[in-house]
């Protein structure tokens, strides 16, 4: 009797009770704030460069703001180890998603993602293994399947990159299947910025057609034209610096021409109609990308740079008048006691007013040394390169600002020999001179570490600064400067040989030139600043400025007003443009 | 011939002299040679600007120091000699102004260092002069010679405290009560609870030593 009671007891319990603790925990419960990162492409990813990272969020409401941290360690316990954090702020979106382009150093240790609040609580964390992934040289990446001799990393329209900068890890890469309209934009400007490129297109070509890829083909009005008895055949007219890479008899089968300082390459038949020796060919014949580095000038300006101090003959002037002072009040003071006391007061209130004049006339000494050297490459897209030199002779924690909003990247631009302690270790690294610091989208903290001189770089985006354009039957030069630059000199280069411009001003300008003052490369930088002369140098150096036509623009090295009054900063702005031939 | 606790005495001026000259090399050292980024990077060893004030902390507490045992030696009474020390230790101060006003250059921005570190050495140069002539009274009348006991305070007080700072753990109060890691703080910026700190343990010291002398003037066998 009483088992039947407490059974139905049980059960209407039961029956009362479960929906309310279900709906209540339907309308109190929070889903858990869960993160999923991916990085690179399909994993792969290279020390000392930049990779792209998708991460996928989710338990997080719409609209929330919080921020992605990106946790690097790097060398073991061993050796020294350092630890690296980038550091973005974001808005939860409804599905979730985030993409961003962070730089990895050494992807031998686990990188952590973390997801923290604005309140510095951590909503989610998740963990990336990168060893088995991780390469040591930049790789061929497919999109779509190309049958490489070697081993490509194959690539997917999700994962494509919009910032151009993502692909900083890739040798060359191989566009096989259409990509989506806005994967575009970042491949063009990775080629501009010395990525190489090839168009995997033959008979499938117009599949591929678009406004931005017609601006970077090797071939102009390109058509497709029977080959043999069932094949066709990409032609066109060749663009003036394209050159024929490989061909079959009189079948031109790469076409490859300089795009800024990239390359971009056309296959004109399809992989399938190739001979395993022609895709040999091929895959030699396409060049490897290069990343445009701006370091060596911003470092060679920077160790240029004046140091501000005191001087010491103004020190030892001081100190010998002190000494001299204290001396004539000894004098003066024995003999007379209070002509001795107005002597103390007149003399050390003359010095200290002296030394005060000294010390606001000369600069006051400079803790650290800031050199800060933009490149503007334009053709129809533009692209900003920013490097950030800095030499510290303090070992404090410094905020250092970047005027690109992206996550600077630590570079060398000298190959550093390892300490002989690292020599015999199995896995190269150069973690030794990384640096210890937080990167932000403008900006990075370093933390108290050694002294010395560090070089950080950043990319961006922008839109042309000037458009040059030579029209090919009259041979007149159209500059169109769209903003005023701070230009102190400017030379056009054309098919190697240039000739400086007297002045540059802000917009449309037909530039009058005499092929008399057209000079050799090498002698133009004879009546440039030596800072003009060295970026020209370096221009040279990444730039084809032997084929085509080109603007260089340098600005004068100017002072900014610091942010701390114990730094020195200094920004130098060079504007490359590569012009069309109308 | 000028009476031993003059200003101008031999020895007093001899005093100055040495702190100008102590205080000028750390000054010179202080400014790092090169006139190009470049040969400042090839340099092996980076002088702090910071160094000079360090340098000048240390060199008028032992001055303080030197005033505190001859002031006992000067036979005047107590407070009498005590007075005429810190004349001394002024006029020692007013001597090394031109320097403290070119040390402006090395940390640009921070006007506050210079009033902040010239009143603090001050009182911590009074600190030292008190406790040296305290310890040299003690060992006059036990006929104990207390110059090795001096110095060893001396550096007890100054570097105790500061190297405590490099001990794991260990609070970083501690190092307030060196005039050296005082004068640290001062130039890297201190909060107002640090300077209270400091400040407050000179002054306390003082007090303390003074309130004492006053007491041992009342006794009548008083030394």
């Amino acid at each position: 009797m009483s088992t039947g009671r407490s059974l139905t007891l049980r059960t209407s319990l039961r029956r009362t009770l479960l929906p309310i603790l279900l709906v209540t925990a339907v309308l109190t419960g929070h889903a858990t704030p869960t993160i999923e990162a991916a990085f690179g492409f399909a994993g792969h990813v290279v020390p000392e460069r930049y990779a792209p990272l998708q991460v996928r969020i989710g338990g997080v409401e719409d609209g929330t703001k919080a921020h992605l941290v990106v946790t690097q360690t790097l060398g073991n316990e061993w050796r020294d180890t350092s630890t690296v954090r980038q550091q973005l702020g974001l808005t939860i979106t409804s599905d979730g998603r985030f993409e961003t382009t962070v730089p990895l150093y050494e992807p031998l240790n686990p990188v952590s993602i973390g997801l923290i609040s604005d309140d510095g609580t951590v909503l989610a964390e998740t963990t990336e293994l990168l060893r088995s992934t991780r390469r040591l040289e930049p790789f061929r990446l497919m999109y779509g399947s190309f049958p490489f001799p070697g081993d490509g990393v194959p690539v997917t329209a999700p994962t494509l990159p919009s910032d151009w900068w993502a692909y900083d890890a890739v040798r060359s890469l191989w566009i096989v299947e259409p990509p989506p309209q806005n994967a575009w934009d970042a491949i063009a400007r990775w080629a501009l910025s010395g990525g190489s490129v090839v168009l995997v297109a033959g008979s499938d070509y117009f599949r591929f057609d678009s406004p931005v890829l017609r601006t970077l083909l090797p071939i102009s009005a390109p058509r497709l034209e029977p080959l043999g008895t069932d094949g066709l055949v990409l032609v066109g007219a060749p663009v003036p610096e394209a050159v024929t890479a490989v061909s079959r008899d009189d079948v031109p089968l790469l076409i490859r021409r300089p795009y800024g300082a990239g390359q971009m390459s056309v296959l004109t038949v399809d992989a399938g109609d190739l001979a395993p020796s022609e895709i040999e060919a091929i895959v030699e014949a396409v060049p490897d990308a290069a990343r445009l580095s701006v370091a060596p000038v911003s470092e060679a300006l920077l160790g240029d740079l004046p140091v501000a101090q005191p001087r010491h003959a103004s020190a030892l002037l001081i100190i010998g008048c002190s000494i001299a002072s204290l001396l004539i009040v000894v004098f003066v003071g024995r003999r007379w006691r209070w002509a001795g006391v107005g002597c103390c007061v007149g003399l050390f209130t003359l010095l200290c007013v002296w030394s005060g004049f000294i010390v606001n006339h000369d600069t006051g000494i400079a803790s650290v040394y800031r050199f800060y050297t933009s490149f503007h490459v334009s053709t129809s897209f533009g692209i900003d390169v920013v490097s950030l030199s800095f030499f510290s002779a303090e070992a404090d924690p410094r905020v250092h600002p970047f005027d690109l909003a992206t996550i600077p990247l630590q570079v060398t631009s000298t190959p550093v020999s390892p300490h002989p302690i690292y020599s015999f270790m199995p896995q190269p690294t150069a973690t030794p001179w990384v640096y210890e610091h937080t990167a932000e989208p403008g900006r990075i903290v370093t933390s108290a570490a050694e002294i010395g001189q560090k070089t950080f770089a950043s990319y961006g985006t922008s839109s042309p600064a000037a458009h040059l354009s030579i029209d090919s039957a009259d041979g007149s030069i159209v500059l169109d400067v769209r903003e005023d630059l701070p230009l102190a000199d400017g030379w056009i280069v054309i098919d190697g040989r240039g000739t400086r411009l007297a002045a540059v001003s802000p917009g449309r300008q037909i530039v009058a030139l005499d092929s008399a003052d057209f000079v050799p490369l090498g002698a133009l930088s004879s009546d440039a600043t030596d800072s003009a002369a060295l970026v020209l140098q370096h221009v040279a150096e990444l730039f084809p400025l032997h084929s085509g036509i080109w603007f260089i623009g340098v600005s004068t090295s100017r002072d900014v007003p610091p942010p701390q009054p114990d730094e020195k900063v200094r920004h130098l702005d060079a504007y490359i443009v590569r012009g069309e031939v109308g | 011939m000028r009476p031993q606790d003059s200003i101008l005495s031999a020895g007093s001026v001899q005093g100055y002299v040495l702190l100008l000259i102590a205080c000028g090399g750390a000054l010179l050292l202080s400014i790092p040679s090169g006139a190009r980024v470049a040969q400042l990077m090839d340099l092996q060893w980076h002088p702090s600007p910071i160094l000079f004030h360090a340098a000048y902390v240390v060199f008028i507490a032992l001055l303080g120091t030197f005033r505190g045992i001859t002031a006992a030696r000067w036979g005047r009474p107590r407070r009498r000699a005590l007075l005429r020390a810190a004349s001394h230790l002024l006029f020692a101060q007013v001597t090394v102004l031109p320097c403290l006003f070119f040390a402006r250059a090395l940390l640009p921005g921070k006007e506050y260092v210079l009033p902040l570190l010239v009143l603090y050495s001050s009182l911590a140069a009074g600190m030292h002069a008190m406790l040296a002539f305290r310890l040299e009274l003690w060992g006059r009348a036990r006929g104990v010679h207390t110059f090795m006991l001096q110095y060893a305070l001396f550096g007890l007080i100054l570097v105790v405290p500061w190297s405590l700072a490099f001990v794991p753990g260990a609070p970083a109060a501690v190092t307030l009560f060196s005039p050296i890691g005082v004068a640290l703080r001062i130039t890297q910026g201190p909060s107002a609870t640090e300077l209270l700190i400091a400040f407050a343990f000179v002054v306390l010291v003082l007090c303390w030593r003074l309130i004492g002398l006053r007491r041992i003037d009342r006794r009548p066998h008083a030394v």
